[in-house]
This record gives C-alpha cells, sequence and structure tokens, in this order.
C-alpha cells in the first residue's frame, strides 16, 4: 500500500494536530508535517484540508499583511476543533490497536 | 524566511489554476487562490527546483485542491453569455492595469474613454453632414472624419485633451475649499473600506483637509491587495483593523 492512500484518510487529523501545536499559515503546516515524519503529503491537498477544516468550524483564520508579498492566512484550532481532535485521536487509537493486532504475527515471520 | 514576489513562472501557474477553479464562487475561489499565492512565492523564494517539478502540474494541483477541499470536480463549463463574459473580461482587465499602474483611477480610464467617445460623436456627425467614412478602413478603432494621415489621430488626440481639461476644470468645485462635499469612496475601487458595507463620505471644509483627502486616497489604493471582507466567512482581524484605520483615518482628514 502506498503512504499517499494511507494520507488520505488521516490528513484532517494530521494537519488539525499541527495547527494545534502552534498557529500556522499553509506552507508552514506543510513543513511541518513533513519533518514530523509525511514526507509524501502534497502541498495543494494540504491546503484543500485547511479549507475545509476552515468551513467546517474547525479552524480559525487571520490574514498577517506583509510589505514584501502576498500575505499570509494563518489558521489556529477553534475550540469545536481541539473537541474534533480528541475524538479523531480515541477513534485513532482504537484503529491503531486493532490493525496493530492484526499485523503483530505477521511482523514478526518477515521481521 | 521572507516572502518574495512572484516569479513569472509562478504567475502563470496561479493563473491556470485560477482557470481550474473559474467554477467556483468568486469568494471560495478568492480565498483558495490568496493562499496560493503566498505559497508560491515561498517556493520561488527557496529557489532549488522548478516550480513544475515540485508541484506537478497546475491541473493537478487544482484537481488536489478540490478533492482534499471538499469541493465538486470541476463542472462541464456552461455556455457563459457574452455579457457575462465581456464582464469577465472587463473585470480582468482592470485587475491587469491596477496590478501594473496602482495609481491609475477608474477616473482617468474613464476621462480617456470620454475623449474617444467624444472623437467617435465628432465623426458620425461629420459622416453624416458630408457624406464621409466615419471609421478608417485599416484601424477600425478610429474614428475618422473625412480626415487624411496624421488627421483622425490628431483629432482624437484632441478629444481626450479636452476631456482632460473638463475633468480639470471640473476638480476644484469636487474638491475646492468652497464645497462642501467630496466624492465618496467608492466602494468599487476601494473595497477593504467597507467592513460594515457603508461609504465613506469625504468632506472637504478648507485646502489643507482637501489635500489630506487627496493623501488619503493615495493611501486607501494601497489596500486594494488586500481582499474585501466578506460577510459570510469571518475575515482577519488584521485586514480589518487595517482596512478601520484607513477608513477612519480618511473619516477623520476632511476635517
Amino acid at each position: 500500500m502506498d503512504t499517499s492512500q494511507m494520507l488520505k484518510g488521516v490528513i484532517d487529523v494530521a494537519v488539525l494536530a499541527v495547527v494545534a501545536d502552534e498557529d500556522g499559515y499553509g506552507y508552514d503546516v506543510v513543513r511541518r508535517l513533513r519533518a514530523r515524519g509525511l514526507t509524501d503529503v502534497a502541498d495543494a491537498s494540504v491546503y484543500g484540508t485547511l479549507r475545509r477544516l476552515y468551513a467546517a468550524g474547525a479552524l480559525t483564520s487571520y490574514v498577517v499583511p506583509s510589505e514584501e508579498g502576498p500575505h499570509r492566512r494563518y489558521y489556529g484550532v477553534s475550540d469545536r476543533g481541539r473537541e474534533l481532535l480528541a475524538e479523531w485521536s480515541a477513534r485513532w487509537r482504537t484503529f491503531v490497536q486493532a490493525i496493530d493486532g492484526l499485523l503483530a504475527p505477521h511482523t514478526e515471520v518477515l521481521g | 524566511m521572507t516572502t518574495v514576489a512572484l516569479t513569472p513562472e509562478g504567475e502563470a501557474f496561479l493563473a491556470r489554476v485560477r482557470d481550474e477553479l473559474a467554477d467556483l464562487p468568486p469568494d471560495e475561489r478568492d480565498e483558495l487562490l490568496e493562499d496560493i499565492e503566498s505559497h508560491l512565492a515561498e517556493v520561488a523564494g527557496e529557489g532549488e527546483v522548478a516550480l513544475a517539478a515540485r508541484l506537478g502540474s497546475a491541473e493537478e494541483f487544482a484537481q488536489e485542491l478540490r478533492n482534499s477541499a471538499g469541493l465538486p470536480p470541476r463542472a462541464a463549463p456552461s455556455e457563459p453569455s457574452r455579457l457575462q463574459a465581456a464582464r469577465a473580461w472587463l473585470d480582468d482587465a482592470v485587475r491587469r492595469v491596477m496590478a501594473v499602474r496602482p495609481h491609475l483611477t477608474g477616473a482617468l480610464v474613464w476621462q480617456l474613454a470620454r475623449g474617444w467617445l467624444l472623437a467617435v460623436a465628432f465623426a458620425l456627425t461629420i459622416a453624416a453632414l458630408g457624406n464621409t467614412a466615419a471609421w478608417s478602413y485599416r484601424h477600425t478603432w478610429l474614428p475618422h472624419a473625412g480626415l487624411r494621415g496624421f488627421g483622425a489621430l490628431i483629432a482624437l488626440a484632441g478629444f481626450v485633451a479636452l476631456s482632460f481639461w473638463l475633468a480639470r476644470r471640473a476638480a476644484p468645485r469636487r474638491d475646492g475649499a468652497s464645497s462642501s462635499i467630496a466624492r465618496p469612496v467608492h466602494s468599487r475601487w476601494w473595497p477593504s473600506c467597507r467592513p460594515s458595507g457603508t461609504w465613506t463620505i469625504l468632506r472637504a471644509r478648507s485646502p489643507a483637509s482637501a489635500a489630506r483627502i487627496k493623501r488619503c486616497r493615495r493611501r486607501l489604493r494601497g489596500c486594494i491587495s488586500t481582499a474585501p471582507p466578506s460577510p459570510t466567512s469571518s475575515r482577519s482581524t488584521v485586514t480589518a483593523s487595517r482596512s478601520t484605520t484607513c477608513c477612519s483615518t480618511c473619516a477623520t482628514a476632511g476635517r
């Protein structure tokens, strides 16, 4: 299975977690995701996800003007976003445990 | 990292992405594009790899953006009416002009257009009276009026000059000390100045206040780069306070 396929399922929670750490603008979020090991994340999908989370009320946004270049739109997490993040991480843990349980015997064989 | 202006490559990429998102509601599209614009500027600032190598094609990029934003795939372009097409063209032309010449105002465009219209009216009158051609055969934009060589061009220049002269003559009445009211700041040209949906009326009560208003208008033009705050999406506090400052500066400039 290709990592980019897996990313599709978790990009929401990954982006939300990164923004919850610290407010960031689009490219900043891309960089932080990559630095944390999600090297395959596509720039465009991060921007799209940010917009979607914002439209869903999980993020707030504000623009910081820049004299030299285009303005940057920063995103921060809203109360609703924090609720979602807590909910998703609980669900994620259950999911990972289930898959880990399935894979554990095979991992040893391969390993 | 500092942001830099877009490279021509970045501009072209952005334009193609804009085309790909043409079917979205303008508010939605503009907000997406704003983010992409600053992104492109930063990618260009890193300068290591070509844009295409880093981001793929503009079409793929737009596709990915739509998918992840939960937007529907691109609708088959419906046949736009001629009026819509003309409006889009005009908006685009104005945007381009404003990008190159931020100081060029709608008034200037209007004065040029009025000069041309005067020349057309003149040519049509002469043509009707003298039974000559009203238009040049080779340059269809040029009202002819039976003049030869550069005559038609000189006549057109004369009418444009007349139009400017009329505007100059009318100006003191608007901004001068004796007048009580200046033109409203039209929200179309100063979109950021409309956070509450109201227009700011400027009043010039003295020559000094007229000068302040002039300076203020110039400053307001700098606000064009920020998108108008839309009532549907809660816009940034920074943008809002910036435009509020612009507006309140202008509101007090007349005193």
